[in-house]
C-alpha cells in the first residue's frame, strides 16, 4: 500500500512550496507540487504608468529583484518597438551576469550542497588527504592542507556546542549520504569560501545598479547610468576598472572551485543521473543582446521536445512569434476561477480557493504550457538547447564537465544523462562557467564602445494612443521569465508575469498531465519515509523560488517544515 | 557600501512594500533617511525581502538593527524589541524546500560560521494589521511609523550615535503613500 508524505514548510506567516508524494515499494509513485501562497500580485499594476512598473515588479521576489526589473522594461520596450542604446544593453547584461553568478554560487553551496554533503563527517577527515584530493583539480590557494585543517577546527567547534545553526537542516547520517569525510571537508571549506565571492558578485550589481537589492538605474528606454570616463559622478574608468577586478575574482572562483566541485560531487553520486528526468521538454530564450535592435545574442534560446537534440527549434529573437503564440496558462488545477488555458495577454487572476484536492484544484501556481506541453526551464534547458544548437561555448564547457564527471565516476557519463537530478546541477555549473567567460567579454565590449565615443544610455519612450501589447523575456538564473503587458493610452490594462518557477512547479493541466517537478519526482527512491532527502534532492535541483512575498518575523515559528506520513 | 570597510552600525529595513504592512521596515528606513542626517558610522538599507543577500549587509558590522513587521500575537501597532538571544531561540530543524526562505536566525548563524558576525543584533518590530497584496500601510501602521522610527533613533543614541534632524524636518512623519515607487517614477520622468 502506498504511503502518503506531505512536506510543507511553515516558516513564515504564509507557506511557500508544499510537495505531496505517494511512496510505493520505496519509490515515488505520485506527486503533487503546490504553492501555498497567493500569487496575484500583478494586479496592483493595472492602471499604472508602464514606465514605473519595473520599480514595483522588482519587489515581487526578494532575491531575484533585478530579473523582474529587466523583464518589465523589456516588455514595455517591446510594446513600443523601442530600439535602445548599445551601452544600455551592455550595462544590463553585466548586471544580469553578476546577479546570475551570485545566484548560482549561492544555490550550489549554501542552498543545495547539504543535500549531498554530510557536515557531521567533517571531524573524521584527514585534512592533508583532503587537500591532496583537490589540489590536482586547480591551483586554488584555498585548497591547502592548512585551510582544510582550519575549516575542520571551525566545524568541530560548532558541532561541540550542539548548536548546528545553519547546518541544522541536514539529514545527517542518512543512508543516501555517501561522500568520504575528506570530500565532505573540501565541500564545507568551499561552502565558507563561496560566501566571499557571492558578495563580490553582489557588489558589481550594486555599483552598476546604484543599490542592491532593488537596482535604481533601470528605465524604459535604457539605463539611467551616466557614462563619462572622467567624471566622478558617472560610470567612469575607476568604476569600470573596479568592476573588472571583481569579475576576475569571481570568475576565478567559478573556474577553479565551483565547476570542479560540481563535477566531483556529480561523479561520486553518479547514480543520481538515473533519477529525476521528468518530461524532457525544454524551453530557453536567448539573452545577452549584443546589438541595439536585440537581434543578436551571446546565449542561445530554443525549444526541445522529448530531449530530441536533433530536432531542436532555435529561437533567434527573444520572445519570437512562436513564443507569443504558444505560451498559455491553464488554471484547471489552480486556485483561480475557471478551467482550461488562456494566453497571458488575456489572462485573468481571479482567486477561487478550494482547499487541497488531489484531483481538483490544489495550488496557487497556474500551469503554463508551450504548444500544449509542460516545459522545464532553467540551466538544464539552457545547456541542452545550447548543445543541440552547437553553441560553441556550451559544447566546450559541457564536454569538459562530462569528461571530469566520467573520470570521477569511473565510467562514461554522456549528454544523454543530463535530464536528471544531478544533470541539473551539472548544467548549472556549465551555465555559470559560460556566464563567467562572457562577463569579461561584455565588460570589454562596454569599454570599447564607450572609448569609441558612444556615451548614450537612454532614449525616451513615446506611448501611442490606443492599445499595444508587449512581452519582455529574460533568461534568468532559474530559467525563462516573461512579463506580458497590455498598454492602453499610456496606462497598463493587463500585466502577467510567467516566472521560471511557475513553469517548473506547474500543477496538472486540463488533460491531467503534471508539471516538471511532479514528473521528475516519479520513480525517485525513498529510503526512509520520515526523512525524504531524495525528494528534496530532486526538487532542489530545479532551484525553486516561490516568490518570497512575505518575510514578517514570527517568533513562534521555530520549525521550518512539517513532514506528515500517513 | 564599501565592502572592505563597512560602517560599524547598519540599520536594515526588512519587508515587502507590495504586501501592505509588511513594507513597514523599508518605510521606516525611507522616513529616517528623509528626516535625518546620520554620521558615517551608520548605514541605512532598505533590503526588502532579501534572503541570503542579507549576509552581505551584516558581515563585518559591529551592530545590526533590523526593522520589520513582527507577528507576535499583540495588537496591531504594538512595538517590539528583541535581542540576538531571542532571535536565535528555537533554531530551525527539518528540511527546507524553497531555496529562498532563510530567516534572520539562519543568516545570523551563517555569519557566525563564516566569521564576521555582528557583536550585537537588535530587532525593532511592530505588529502588522494587514499583510495582503497592496501598496501602502494601514492607518494603524502609518501611526506606528513615528514611534518605530523613534525607537531606532533611541537605539542609535544608546550606541553613542546622534541622528541630526534636517532643518525644517517635521516632528511627526507625514504619510506619503507609495513613497519609494513615486520617487522612482519621478526619477524616470526627470529625464
Amino acid at each position: 500500500m502506498a504511503t502518503r508524505l506531505t512536506i510543507d514548510p511553515i516558516t513564515r506567516i504564509e507557506g511557500h512550496l508544499r510537495v505531496d508524494v505517494e511512496v510505493d515499494s520505496g519509490a515515488v509513485s505520485k506527486a503533487w507540487a503546490s504553492c501555498t501562497m497567493w500569487r496575484g500580485i500583478e494586479r496592483i499594476l493595472i492602471g499604472r504608468d508602464p514606465r514605473e512598473a519595473w520599480f514595483f515588479t522588482q519587489r515581487f521576489c526578494g532575491v531575484c529583484t533585478t530579473v523582474h526589473a529587466m523583464a518589465s522594461v523589456r516588455a514595455v520596450e517591446d510594446a513600443l518597438k523601442l530600439e535602445i542604446p548599445l551601452n544600455a544593453h551592455l550595462i544590463r547584461n553585466l548586471i544580469l551576469i553578476a546577479h546570475a553568478l551570485h545566484d548560482h554560487i549561492v544555490h550550489f553551496y549554501h542552498l543545495s550542497a547539504l543535500d549531498w554533503v554530510d557536515v557531521t563527517q567533517v571531524p573524521l577527515a584527514d585534512p592533508k588527504k583532503a587537500a591532496a584530493a583537490v589540489q590536482g583539480l586547480s591551483n586554488w590557494t584555498g585548497n591547502s592542507a592548512e585551510v582544510m585543517a582550519q575549516t575542520q577546527e571551525r566545524v568541530k567547534g560548532l558541532l561541540a556546542t550542539g548548536q548546528l545553526g545553519i547546518f541544522a537542516h541536514g539529514y545527517w547520517g542518512h543512508p543516501a549520504m555517501k561522500l568520504s569525510p575528506e570530500v565532505n571537508l573540501v565541500a564545507v571549506a568551499h561552502y565558507l569560501q563561496a560566501l566571499e565571492f557571492q558578495r563580490k558578485s553582489n557588489q558589481i550589481v550594486a555599483i552598476l545598479g546604484g543599490k542592491t537589492p532593488h537596482i535604481q538605474n533601470m528605465a524604459v528606454g535604457g539605463v539611467m547610468n551616466a557614462v563619462d570616463l572622467d567624471s566622478q559622478a558617472a560610470l567612469n574608468l575607476d568604476r569600470l576598472f573596479m568592476i573588472r577586478g571583481l569579475f576576475e575574482e569571481v570568475t576565478r572562483f567559478v573556474r577553479e572551485v565551483y565547476f570542479p566541485d560540481v563535477c566531483l560531487i556529480a561523479g561520486l553520486y553518479n547514480d543520481w543521473f538515473d533519477y529525476g528526468a521528468g518530461h524532457k521538454h525544454y524551453l530557453a530564450v536567448p539573452d545577452l543582446p549584443t546589438d541595439t535592435l536585440g537581434k543578436r545574442f551571446d546565449l542561445p534560446g530554443g525549444v526541445l521536445f522529448d530531449a530530441r537534440l536533433a530536432d531542436v527549434k532555435p529561437m533567434d529573437v527573444a520572445g519570437d512569434a512562436q513564443f507569443r503564440a504558444n505560451v498559455v496558462e491553464d488554471v484547471t488545477h489552480a486556485w483561480y476561477r475557471g478551467r482550461g488555458a488562456q494566453a497571458p495577454w488575456a489572462g485573468e487572476t481571479v482567486p477561487e480557493y478550494t482547499d487541497f484536492h488531489d484531483d481538483g484544484k490544489y495550488t496557487w501556481v497556474k500551469a503554463p504550457r508551450y504548444d500544449g506541453k509542460p516545459m522545464e526551464v532553467g540551466p538544464l534547458a539552457d545547456v541542452l538547447v545550447g548543445y543541440a544548437s552547437k553553441h560553441a561555448r556550451t559544447v566546450k564547457w559541457l564536454d569538459s564537465a562530462l569528461g571530469l564527471v566520467s573520470t570521477f565516476a569511473g565510467k562514461p557519463i554522456g549528454v544523454d544523462k543530463l535530464p536528471s537530478t544531478m544533470g541539473r546541477h551539472l548544467a548549472r555549473a556549465v551555465r555559470t562557467a559560460i556566464l563567467a567567460e562572457l562577463a569579461l567579454e561584455h565588460h570589454q565590449k562596454l569599454v570599447d564602445n564607450v572609448l569609441s565615443g558612444d556615451l548614450a544610455t537612454f532614449v525616451p519612450p513615446v506611448f501611442p494612443s490606443g492599445e499595444v501589447q508587449g512581452v519582455g523575456v529574460h533568461e534568468a538564473p532559474r530559467g525563462t521569465l516573461s512579463h506580458w503587458v497590455v498598454i492602453e493610452n499610456g496606462k497598463l490594462t493587463n500585466y502577467q508575469a510567467v516566472v521560471p518557477t511557475t513553469w517548473n512547479a506547474s500543477p496538472r493541466d486540463v488533460d491531467g498531465v503534471g508539471g516538471p517537478y511532479e514528473a521528475a519526482l516519479l520513480g525517485n527512491p525513498i529510503a526512509v519515509p520520515e526523512q525524504p532527502l531524495e525528494v528534496l534532492r530532486t526538487v532542489h535541483s530545479f532551484d525553486p523560488c516561490m516568490a518570497c512575498a512575505c518575510h514578517a518575523y514570527d517568533p513562534r515559528g521555530n520549525r521550518l517544515a512539517t513532514i506528515r506520513v500517513r | 557600501m564599501d565592502l572592505e570597510h563597512p560602517s560599524p552600525i547598519c540599520v536594515i529595513g526588512l519587508g515587502n512594500l507590495l504586501e501592505r504592512d509588511d513594507g513597514v521596515g523599508p518605510r521606516v528606513v525611507q522616513e529616517l533617511e528623509r528626516r535625518f542626517t546620520f554620521p558615517r558610522e551608520v548605514e541605512l538599507v532598505d533590503i526588502g525581502t532579501a534572503g541570503l543577500h542579507l549576509l552581505t549587509w551584516i558581515i563585518g558590522r559591529d551592530v545590526v538593527i533590523f526593522v520589520d513587521a513582527v507577528t507576535a500575537g499583540g495588537t496591531p501597532g504594538a512595538l517590539y524589541r528583541f535581542e540576538r538571544a531571542r532571535l536565535l531561540e528555537g533554531r530551525a530543524a527539518g528540511p527546507r524546500i524553497s531555496q529562498h526562505q532563510p530567516e534572520i536566525r539562519e543568516i545570523l548563524a551563517l555569519a557566525e560560521v563564516a566569521g564576521g558576525a555582528p557583536r550585537e543584533v537588535v530587532l525593532l518590530g511592530v505588529e502588522p494589521e494587514d499583510l495582503r497584496d497592496g501598496i501602502g500601510l494601514t492607518r494603524t501602521l502609518e501611526a506606528a511609523l513615528e514611534p518605530l522610527a523613534q525607537l531606532v533613533v533611541h537605539e542609535l543614541e544608546r550606541l553613542g550615535v546622534r541622528a541630526q534632524p534636517h532643518a525644517g524636518s517635521q516632528a511627526t512623519i507625514p504619510a506619503p503613500r507609495e513613497a519609494s515607487a513615486s520617487r522612482g517614477a519621478t526619477a524616470i520622468r526627470a529625464t
